[in-house]
């Protein structure tokens, strides 16, 4: 199965033409979850503001003027 | 369609590559260097030895993901920053590492050594169990059969040759309670032969800055200089050397700060600079007079300051006069205008502070030097001040607290000295007898006589027996976490071990000592594995003498053991375990940190050891986020008023909450908030003038608003204020100064009740006239590229018996005067980001070792062209030694045509061959190299006996 | 919404390294990958600039356009990640990239390329969030933990950052303004586009 996407690429590369349009976005891969349902109980809303607080920690000026 | 989306990528690369030229033939730089020129190393091969894999699974098989993480809070182990790390322990195993963002030391940064800390959890390259050479070769034994055999072997020496003949090389990463039981220890063996890295690193800043203003320290901190206006590095290469340090300083810049950078090489740090001038290597004093020249030319020095707080500028400035712009121009190479502007920019920027490291310190002048740069400071008032200050960056994460506290052949813990009230005192500390261990010596006059010094421990065993100052040569040396190939003359040191009768190396790592005995010899040798500092707990001092206490991360790995477990052991076979531990709680031949930071704080009054209890520290340790990162003092929380880490001096008992003290001698401050002045300590008057302070210059609301020397029970009756001492303290403080009176007394009614200082108030010593030169002055490195100065300013004159072995000075100059013809080029070396000290630990690191896998040199374009070398080219570089080295030639203008600059962390090649099959089986750094100072020439500071490594020669061929 | 960029300031970076490692401690990278790297232009010259660079998760990655197997995927906060277990190793990617993210661990003795490997800005990959699958495969998952990569997190003069574009943009502007004028953006535009640039003030005269 690889190997033949592979062979297709290939063939694609060298004809210059493709019979199968490269769009970005049409992921063949396993699904992933999103980033704050394993530890924010997918709550969204709480995680960005759990990052946007760390996020902080990379501004000194924060703890010193 | 694919094509077209093909092209497009192309466009951008092209686009990339042009802006930013990643493979343009005319940067190269180091990494793009190392890289290439590493092919040979072999990624594969490396991968082979430290195993692969997609990704390599390391720790998840002993830790399964199910047990709960604990979180260790402990410090980075690879330099003096202090930087804290919060390690996550999952049964056992170190499992992540977390930033300390709370910490106001570095606020969760690190370097590439901390950030990759974790690696000692797992680390493979670890010396893991005692071993033994036998017939060449290292063999595996037990720890019994090693103390055993180890003790005896010692005790039969001691016995037959004195206790004198052992020499006990200490570490500057114990932390300060191992290196405070290792002093004891050696005392206890009969000797003051022992020494650590403080010796090679900053000895002479030590001494040179104690006898300036009092205490042999880092004024400030590093976090003070985000309040300088102008930092002035001089041979300090902190963006490689004290990374976060940076953090603090570029933070500086923002507010406007300017950054001047005075070095021969042009280091990460100048390309960080507002202002960078180069100079001859050795020159510093030239230049910094040359900087003072136009600052009293143009009346730019603080008269008030000088007047009330310095003695003996006048004996500075008719120094200085005579180093006028042409005259440093040619001595130093550095032109007139170019220093007007470092000086206006110092003159006009307050405060201004000036940072030094290695590049002043290691030279044979290198006690002059680091006073030349304080007098520049002294004369722009900018010592005592927020902002300003001498922010000397010590180098490994304790070597400030081995200085305070540990292994020096001149002191007992807390620079007391040895004289017999140093002995004395201690005594009492340590709960034994004095006789009791004056028996121990091999006669008094050795007790109070300084031991040899670690630069010169061969010369212990290689000199003529009449003439080395003291009963027998060495025989036997312990070297117990310190490198080898950091100390000069390597080829030399490779005589001196063969000629030993015993070799121990303890250390986590089987180090370069390991591989150079067993190319040395066949047998002798004894290795034993020690904990790191993530096995143990204790506290470390940082280098703005902050105490930050330690938790154990994990257990020691393998068969190591903490090295106060190995004191313990072998004081057991000597027969003063008892002695040792007096007032120190022992579990399983653990001696408890705790109970030996008490007992430091009960004995170490000269420098405020006293008040940081283990107990205070742990309380800063869970409270950094209270901390405020510009003071470093505590608002609100259970630490208020107190400063990070209790920075020493932290005075008087626990109890008396002294809050410790962030920038020393700072007059605007109360000595209760940390204030203070400069010290009294040579005297009250000298030639008919007054060394106290002028009138009103004192600390802020002491009740004493003039000069006057430190407090002792007399000067206490005498002002009437011994009846604020209590009943019990009366009865400790009858006869007793603020540095002996156990009660803590003195030092309470001095500073709580009169806010005065304990160690008096006096001025600073512009002129130190105990030293060899006490105005400091130009005198050219023993083995110099200029005949014509050597003619002009030549070195001092040879020394028969200091610290008990013949110094040479001229006899080794005259010889060498026209040393250029065969050797054109100074050598000079340094650090680099990657590694620390002598480098095994951190090249046994692979995420380390994989950023740096070549020892280089570099040369510049046209003293390469002049060779035939090329870029990435093999070289031999040959040193008056007789020594040559293998090493990849980098060809950069960093460094000027007649320079070259060796980074001196690597070891496990010797002089073109690779030692692999030297060391024990599976516990070689994975990245080998020259060392630096297999080839480095003779040359000893005149003070302190440090080691000249910056001022050197070499040619450079291909090879 | 977040969406998460990486931000090097080259008037901070020292080529201190401490990125690189702390990249190697989160996601246990095997020896001669290096999902991130420090370039220095100008290296020893006056004006010697260093930057950290790693995949810089672009808005229109030519990593996915050109992948043949489409293993590619960019989450909601617009970090690029992919499945190992559809990557077939071809390199393409790697010849697309414009940062020269994409890396390959030699996979047995015959020097194949094995599967892609490239910063996933601490964001694992398509396996259960901060399980050991995804850890061995694609290293450490901070986002899901709500922290930021460990690089930015760790970067010793804090020239790294790392985190929603806004907010970063907005630390490094307060930054630059002090300065009074801006460091060199390495990447930003070619990675983000327009869109989302922070408007650093003009360069100024450099001694
Ligand atoms: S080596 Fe020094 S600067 Fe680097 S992380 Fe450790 S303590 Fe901090």
């Amino acid at each position: 199965m690889k190997t033949l996407a592979f062979m297709l690429a290939a063939a694609a590369m060298l004809g210059a033409c493709s019979e199968r349009p490269q769009t970005v976005g049409d992921y063949r891969g396993k699904k992933d979850a999103k980033p704050y349902e394993a530890n924010f109980g997918g709550d969204k809303a709480k995680w960005e503001a759990a990052l946007r607080a760390r996020n902080q920690n990379q501004n000194e000026y924060k703890r010193a003027e | 369609m694919l094509t077209l989306k093909n092209k497009a990528a192309a466009t951008r690369r092209a686009r990339l590559t042009r802006d930013v030229p990643l493979n343009a033939p005319e940067t190269m730089d180091r990494r793009t260097f190392l890289k290439r020129s590493g092919i040979g190393v072999g990624v594969g091969a490396v991968a082979a030895q430290i195993g692969s894999g997609m990704m390599r699974p390391a720790t998840a098989a002993d830790a399964p993901a199910s047990g709960k993480v604990e979180i260790k809070r402990t410090v980075c182990t690879h330099c003096s920053v202090g930087c804290a790390i919060d390690a996550e322990v999952r049964n056992g195993v170190w499992v992540g590492q977390e930033p300390v963002f709370d910490s106001p030391i570095n606020l969760g940064a690190h370097c590439a050594k901390g950030a990759s800390v974790r690696e000692h959890g797992h680390g493979e390259m670890r010396l893991k169990y005692p071993m033994k050479l036998v017939d060449g070769k290292y063999q595996k034994i037990s720890w019994d059969q090693a103390l055993k055999e180890i003790s005896e072997k010692l005790l039969a020496i001691r016995k037959e040759h004195g206790p004198d003949a052992v020499y006990w090389i200490g570490s500057s990463k114990h932390n300060n309670e191992q290196s405070y039981l290792l002093r004891k220890f050696v005392s206890f063996w009969g000797t003051n032969n022992c020494d650590h890295q403080a010796r090679i690193c900053h000895s002479t800043t030590v001494a040179g800055v104690a006898n300036t203003w009092g205490y042999g320290a880092m004024t400030n901190s590093y976090n003070d200089m985000q309040n300088a206006k102008a930092i002035f590095f001089m041979g300090s290469n902190a963006a490689e050397a004290h990374p976060v340090a940076m953090q603090h300083v570029l933070h500086a810049k923002e507010a406007g700060a300017k950054i001047i950078v005075g070095d021969p090489r042009f280091t990460r740090t100048a390309a960080k600079a507002d202002q960078y001038f180069r100079f001859r290597s050795g020159t510093d004093i030239p230049v910094i007079w040359g900087i003072l020249h136009h600052i009293f030319k143009n009346g730019w020095e603080d008269k008030k300051y000088i007047d009330d707080r310095v003695y003996g500028m006048d004996k500075v400035r008719a120094e200085v006069d005579k180093w006028t712009p042409e005259k440093v121009q040619e001595v130093a190479g550095v032109d007139g205008a170019t220093l007007l502007k470092v000086a206006e920019t110092m003159a006009m920027n307050k405060p201004a502070t000036i940072v030094w490291c290695m590049g002043q310190t290691q030279h044979t002048i290198g006690n002059a030097i680091v006073r030349a740069f304080c007098c520049l400071q002294l004369a722009l008032g900018n010592i005592g001040k927020s902002g300003g200050g001498a922010n000397i960056f010590r180098g490994h994460d304790n070597v400030q607290g081995a200085t305070d506290v540990g292994p020096n052949p001149d002191s007992l813990p807390g620079y007391y000295g040895i004289a017999a009230g140093a002995w004395k005192h201690w005594a009492r500390v340590w709960g034994v007898d004095y006789e009791w261990i004056k028996g121990r010596f091999a006669s008094e006059a050795m007790m109070t006589k300084p031991g040899i010094t670690v630069s010169r421990w061969i010369d212990g065993v290689l000199e003529k027996n009449e003439l080395v100052d003291q009963g027998p040569n060495l025989k036997a040396v312990i070297y117990w976490g310190m490198a080898p190939n950091s100390q000069t003359r390597g080829k030399e040191m490779i005589e001196a071990m063969k000629a030993l009768d015993l070799l121990m190396v303890i250390d986590p790592y089987p180090s370069a000592t390991a591989a150079m005995a067993a190319m040395a010899r066949k047998d002798g040798v004894y290795l034993l594995p020690a904990a790191t500092q993530f096995e143990t707990t204790g506290s470390c001092t940082a280098s703005n003498r902050s105490l930050q206490w330690r938790e154990k991360v994990i257990e020691p790995l393998f068969e190591s053991k903490p090295d106060h477990v190995i004191m313990y052991l072998l004081a057991q076979k000597f027969g003063f375990e008892k002695e040792l531990t007096k007032n120190i709680k022992v579990t399983n031949d653990e001696p408890s940190m705790e109970d030996t930071l008490r007992e430091i704080n009960k004995g170490t009054w000269t420098i405020g050891y006293t008040g940081q209890s283990p107990e205070r520290l742990k309380l800063h340790m869970q409270h950094m986020n209270t901390f405020d990162v510009k003071t470093l003092k505590a608002v609100g929380g259970p630490c208020d008023g107190e400063y990070f880490g209790l920075p020493w001096p932290c005075y008087g008992a626990p109890e008396l909450k002294h809050p410790g003290t962030p920038n020393l001698y700072d007059t605007s401050k109360h000595v209760m908030d940390g204030g203070g002045n400069f010290r009294a300590n040579f005297g009250v008057e000298r030639d008919g003038v007054s060394l106290l302070a002028g009138d009103g210059s004192a600390s802020k609301d002491a009740d004493l608003q003039f000069g006057y020397p430190e407090f002792d029970h007399v000067l206490l009756k005498k002002l009437g204020w011994w009846d604020d001492l209590t009943e019990e303290e009366k009865k400790e403080a009858e006869g007793k100064n603020w540095k002996t009176d156990l009660s803590g007394g003195i030092q309470r009614v001095v500073m709580k009740v009169h806010g005065c200082h304990p160690f008096g108030n006096a001025k600073a010593r512009a002129l130190v006239w105990n030293f060899p030169d006490g105005v400091p002055i130009h005198r050219e490195p023993l083995f110099s590229p200029r005949p014509d100065m050597v003619a002009q300013y030549p070195t001092h004159d040879d020394k028969k018996a200091f610290w008990r072995l013949p110094t040479l000075y001229k006899s080794v100059q005259e010889k060498n005067k026209d040393i250029a013809k065969d050797f054109p080029l100074v050598l000079t070396s340094g650090r680099l980001v990657e590694y620390e000290g002598g480098g095994e630990e951190t090249r046994s690191n692979p995420w380390l070792a994989e950023l740096q896998q070549d020892m280089f040199i570099e040369i510049n374009p046209k003293a390469a062209n002049d060779r035939g070398i090329r870029n990435g080219d093999d070289v031999w570089v040959k040193t008056p030694t007789g020594a040559q080295l293998k090493v990849k030639a980098m060809v950069t203008e960093r460094v000027d045509a007649g320079t070259c600059f060796m980074p001196y962390h690597f070891s496990g090649r010797w002089m073109g061959e690779d030692m692999l099959k030297y060391y024990p089986e599976g516990a070689h750094p994975i990245v080998r190299g020259e060392a630096a100072n297999t080839g480095t020439t003779y040359g000893y500071d005149s003070v302190t006996m440090m080691q000249e490594t910056k001022t050197t020669v070499c040619q450079v061929v291909r090879a | 919404m977040a969406r998460m960029k990486f931000l090097c300031d080259s008037e901070r970076c020292i080529e201190c390294n401490g990125c690189v490692t702390a990249c190697k401690n989160e996601n246990e990278v095997p020896w001669g990958i290096s999902r991130r790297r420090v370039v220095t232009l100008g290296d020893g010259k006056p004006g010697e600039k260093s930057i950290s660079v790693a995949c810089m998760h672009c808005s229109d990655a030519p990593c996915m356009a050109v992948c043949p197997v489409d293993c590619f995927y960019r989450t909601d906060e617009g970090v690029v990640l992919h499945d190992k277990d559809l990557c077939i190793g071809c390199g393409y990617c790697f010849y697309a990239c414009p940062f020269g993210a994409p890396q390959f661990p030699q996979a047995g003795n015959f020097g194949q390329r094995g599967k892609m490997d490239k910063c996933t800005f601490c964001a694992g990959g398509p396996e259960k969030d901060g399980s050991e699958e995804e850890r061995k495969k694609y290293g450490g998952n901070r986002l899901a933990e709500g922290k930021l990569p460990l690089c930015a997190e760790m970067c010793s003069t804090k020239a790294l950052l790392a985190g929603d574009a806004d907010t970063i943009s907005e630390i490094f502007r307060e930054r630059a303004l002090r300065r009074g004028k801006g460091g060199e953006l390495w990447g930003w535009k070619q990675a983000y586009g327009k869109d989302g640039a922070p408007d650093a003030p003009k360069q100024g005269g450099k001694p």
